[in-house]
């Protein structure tokens, strides 16, 4: 399988954001023309999180969507305040390819069959913002990392898988924004217990912290700090990931 | 040459309109059936399950455009769902009959040889006659799905790819009819250039 390198962008609309364990938020200006330059350097998938969509109930980045899918031609998923098999549509029909959902999912799992019945279940993508709570276990949070669902991780993995979740975004909190390397232990935990397509989220610094994601059973990454700062090029880490052996697209 | 794009409610229909225009292609989005027949290509695009899909072309009006515009022999290009719903049927919506213009029916992705669904990048590999016409050579290109393609006629298979032990059907082409597996509107350059190729050569 192709390993994926998508960059991921944080909109508080209209603005890319950034922060440190989804707080202490940075602007850094227009999302559309960093998916602009991601595209041209060869990214493998466009990733939008309104983060601010599920606590003010409001949906206003599909005109975001409409404007980057208008000239970037590889895949858009978006996530943030998707409420309704409805939403989802509006969303895809605005230029989105897969739609992520986690606070709505969390409150009303139905949501999940809801979208798959309409989109097909490749289009759903499953959010999940995990934080560690002792030893190894984590439990979801929702409505970006403010509040605690009470759903343990693994547990949430196993109830969605069947009700055909087509991927998962994988969030470390704790690892998010740091760049200090992914939270390994989390993506195995999730990989042992599903075998639907894994994006890991949160903590890439290196292209060596991409490689030990991959090991640990991702099918993809999400960069978001590691991009956004140029600390690294996507053609710079698909040179790297390609001269390990990992087969990525170029 | 005109395209006429099907939207029949829940597709990408914004990201394939976007690559037509980026392409300068020539084309209408029809809503209920009536520009199909004043256009050269129907193009069926498609992000939505199996039996939604036929059951909203069918309450549109466009599934008798789409009909007589096959039986005249005129080209029709599927992406991805559009490409399933031309064949018999699917096991994602068992009981519904597709629009069967080709042989071949639509089966679920086994899990017992490859993660399920399929989303991501894969090398298609496209056979000689196939590389020449459309002047590509074997390239990645965007899949999303959770189902297969299955056409008997191997010489209707232009394109193939894999997905762990699974073999799937990339492009497929019966008569006047091409079906696409992959989403080339989503597949950057080389999709855009494989888009074209389809829309300008005479391969349908």
């Amino acid at each position: 399988m192709v390993f994926r390198v998508i960059a991921r962008l944080d909109v508080k609309p209209p603005n890319l954001v950034k922060g440190i364990h989804l707080e202490g938020l940075r602007k850094l200006g227009d999302p559309s023309s960093f998916a602009d330059k991601y595209y041209s350097e060869g990214a493998d998938e466009i990733s939008y999180q309104d983060i601010v969509a599920s606590l003010y109930g409001r949906n206003s980045i599909q005109e975001l969507v409409s404007k980057t899918a208008n000239h970037v031609f590889i895949p858009l998923s978006v996530g943030g305040g998707i409420r309704t098999a409805e939403d989802a549509v509006s969303l895809i029909r605005a230029g989105a390819d897969k739609i992520s959902i986690n606070t709505a999912a969390i409150h009303n799992p139905a949501l999940i069959t809801q979208i798959g019945n309409v989109l097909g279940c490749q289009a759903v993508i499953l959010g999940i913002e995990a934080k560690r709570t002792n030893g190894s276990n984590w439990t979801a949070m929702t409505d970006c990392g403010r509040e605690h669902s009470g759903k343990d991780v693994l547990h949430w993995v196993q109830e969605t898988v069947d009700l055909g979740v087509g991927e998962i975004i994988l969030t470390s909190i704790d690892q998010e924004g740091t760049m200090l390397g992914f939270d390994l232990e989390l993506i195995e935990a999730v990989r042992s217990v599903t075998q639907v397509p894994i994006i890991a989220h949160g903590g890439a610094g290196t292209p060596e912290d991409i490689l030990l994601a991959q090991k640990a059973g991702a099918n993809g990454v999400a960069l978001a700090s590691m991009l956004h700062f140029e600390k690294f090029t996507i053609s710079q880490i698909k040179t790297y990931l390609n001269s390990v052996g990992i087969e990525v697209r170029r | 040459m005109r395209v006429a794009v099907v939207d029949y409610g829940v597709g990408n229909i914004f990201s394939v309109i976007s690559a037509l225009n980026h392409l300068k292609i020539d084309f209408e989005v029809d809503l209920d059936g009536t520009k199909i027949n004043k256009s050269d290509v129907v193009l069926v695009p498609g992000v939505a399950a199996f039996g939604l899909g036929i059951q909203n072309i069918s309450e549109s009006g466009q599934r008798n455009s789409i009909q007589k515009h096959f039986e005249n022999g005129n080209p029709l290009i599927g992406l991805c769902l559009g490409a399933q719903m031309f064949l018999e049927s699917s096991e994602e919506s068992e009981g519904v009959k597709g629009l069967s213009f080709v042989p071949g029916e639509v089966k679920k992705l086994d899990r017992n040889k490859c993660a399920v669904p399929h989303q991501g990048w894969a090398k298609v590999k496209f056979n000689e006659r196939t590389k020449k016409s459309l002047s590509l050579e074997d390239s990645y290109f965007y899949f999303s799905h959770g189902y297969r393609m299955e056409v008997e006629k191997a010489d209707s298979h232009l394109a193939e790819s894999a997905h762990g032990l699974e073999g799937i059907l990339a492009v497929y082409k019966v008569d006047n009819v091409l079906g696409v597996q992959f989403h080339p509107e989503r597949s950057g350059e080389t999709g855009l250039k494989f888009l074209s190729e389809i829309l300008s050569t005479d391969i349908v």
